[in-house]
């Protein structure tokens, strides 16, 4: 398990979930058995208010961890300084036990689509991302975590596979990997190729959380294609994957993400600890 | 292989509708199902914005409706499309785009009740500040020098004077009814303000409004009594500012 900052409470190698606006009172009203949670930091880059005071009251009892989606770490634009200065002040202000962000790209000349667009796995976008993840980790004072994105395309000058890219990445860039298990899972059904290459390609060292996550299924003339909605329970087939990384990789905190069509708060915690359960069966947690 | 640059720009142009997504498509693997594939982003593009939106101005989207609200969302995309990876501020032109777009039609009062919601998103992720104004800040200033006082607003206080009165159609949808047009034309003028957990508007007159925005401005209370009393001649400048000072809604004075 790699070290990571943590100044403020600790993720542990335990399940956590995703917490959303919907389920901010009630978490606070029941405060349930869970020792950390995930938050959008884009959703707390306000000033003040009412989500920064609930932010503040969560991150006091719980571990917490700062998954971002508008870095546009991959973007050939130069890093937006705003974004990262708001980045920064979220960060000294709840201390958070992981940061973490996405291999993607989200706009250009100043043009920002808000979705993780596929990033080309070519020579060129290493040197650029890599480059790029030093400056946010140079400004932010710790090593953070980049995520592998989902994707529906793949492009034809590719010049290796995504998974050589993303271990080539962290190693380049001295940061971490977040390791999302629905997203490869999603890709590979997507472009076929095997998701248990993807996570033997993973180095162990350099995994610092896994995600797992439900997703649609579209159907239609040309195939199945599996889109990343987090609209939907995890399906058996990421639950399978989440053991194979599990074995391969070791265990390491588990979040579960869901952001649309999101049951009650109870319900998402049980989920979450089925993780626990896979885990608990494998690797015990250290005393 | 194109440069990381060329390849975003001709992915953007397709996201955008500026260009056909053959464009992307010489770049990509696929070819049977490329409309499709590319579909999945252009629709996570186009909801991610219209969601975000409609999360800002909820009102705006009871009153128009789901499927005309996306609709508006992506003409004003389309001008107006997000610059930062924070959706939060893409809804700092829809005021004035919708005026530009409804001038001169009967919805047009639904510009004023964007401005109204937007507002209201500032005033809910303004900073927080729990000073309360104390009248003995003022025992050590002469009174030949309390024309120059500034007093200090809490910062999620706005003023917002529409040219069509939007407040009714904003409180039914807080009571979760469906928010109505505007009964009668008129000039409304209001405060919109953080309040508990929550948000607080109130109608002002036009004496209040004038000292409040005056305040607002950062004007020196001399400035602040001439322009109650062009307003509201005859008004008490002392009573009024009073009132804001127990309403919390004046927190401090800066020193002379």
């Amino acid at each position: 398990m790699p070290a990571v900052d943590s100044l403020s409470r600790p993720v542990p190698a335990t399940a956590g979930i995703g917490l959303r606006a919907v389920h901010h009172a009630e978490f606070l009203a029941s405060r349930p058995a869970i020792p950390w949670v995930e938050v959008h930091s884009e959703n707390f880059f306000a000033d003040g208010g009412r989500q920064l005071a609930v932010l503040d009251a969560v991150r006091r009892d719980y571990g917490l961890s700062l998954h971002g989606v508008g870095l546009s770490l991959g973007s050939a634009d130069p890093l937006d300084q705003e974004h990262l200065a708001r980045l920064q002040r979220l960060v000294e202000r709840v201390e958070p036990a992981l940061v973490s962000d996405h291999v993607a790209w989200s706009g250009v000349d100043g043009v920002c689509l808000n979705d993780l667009l596929p990033v080309p796995c070519t020579a060129e976008a290493l040197v650029h991302m890599a480059a790029r993840i030093g400056q946010v980790q140079d400004r932010l004072r710790r090593q953070i975590l980049v995520e592998n994105a989902s994707s529906y395309i793949s492009y034809a000058g590719a010049e290796m596979p995504e998974w050589e890219f993303v271990a080539t990445l962290a190693r380049r860039a001295g940061c971490l990997l977040l390791v999302d298990v629905n997203n490869i899972h999603v890709s590979a059904c997507n472009h076929g190729f095997d998701p248990l290459q993807y996570l033997d390609a993973m180095p162990p060292d350099l995994v610092a959380e896994y995600h797992i996550a439900g997703h649609s299924v579209v159907e239609a003339a040309g195939g199945q294609l599996l889109v990343d909605t987090h609209d939907a329970p995890v399906t058996a087939a990421v639950w399978t994957l989440l053991e194979a990384a599990l074995a391969r990789i070791g265990r390491r905190p588990v979040l579960l993400e869901r952001d649309a069509r999101l049951p009650p708060l109870a319900e998402l915690v049980a989920e979450a600890r089925i993780a626990d359960t896979l885990m608990d069966a494998r690797h015990a947690l250290p005393a | 292989m194109p440069s990381l640059l060329e390849l975003q720009r001709d992915f953007l142009a397709v996201m955008l509708r500026r260009s056909d997504p053959a464009t992307l498509g010489r770049h990509l693997q696929q070819r049977g199902d490329l409309a499709r594939r590319i579909g999945v982003y252009r629709t996570n593009t186009l909801e991610n914005f219209a969601t975000a939106l409609g999360a800002a101005f909820p009102v705006l989207r009871a009153w128009l409706g789901p499927e005309d609200f996306r609709a508006m969302a992506w003409s004003y995309q389309r001008r107006h499309p997000s610059q930062s990876g924070n959706l939060f501020n893409i809804g700092r032109a829809l005021p004035p785009f919708l005026a530009g777009a409804l001038a001169g039609t009967p919805e047009e009062w639904l510009a004023d009740l964007a401005r109204l919601e937007w507002l209201v998103q500032e005033a809910m992720v303004a900073a927080d500040d729990t000073a309360c104004f104390d009248p003995r800040a003022l025992a050590g200033v002469a009174p030949m020098h309390h024309g120059e006082l500034r007093f200090r607003l809490h910062p999620s206080v706005r003023l917002a004077t529409l040219a069509h009165p939007c407040f009714a159609a904003w409180e039914a949808h807080q009571a979760g009814k469906p928010p109505q047009a505007p009964a009668q034309a008129g000039t409304e003028q209001l405060l919109v303000r953080r309040a508990g957990e929550g948000i607080e508007l109130l109608r002002l007159d036009a004496g209040s409004h004038a000292c409040l925005d005056a305040l607002a401005a950062g004007e020196p209370l001399a400035r602040v009594v001439a322009a109650l009393e062009d307003i509201a001649p005859g008004s008490d400048p002392g009573a009024c500012l009073a009132g804001w000072a127990t309403a919390g809604v004046i927190i401090g004075v800066e020193p002379v």
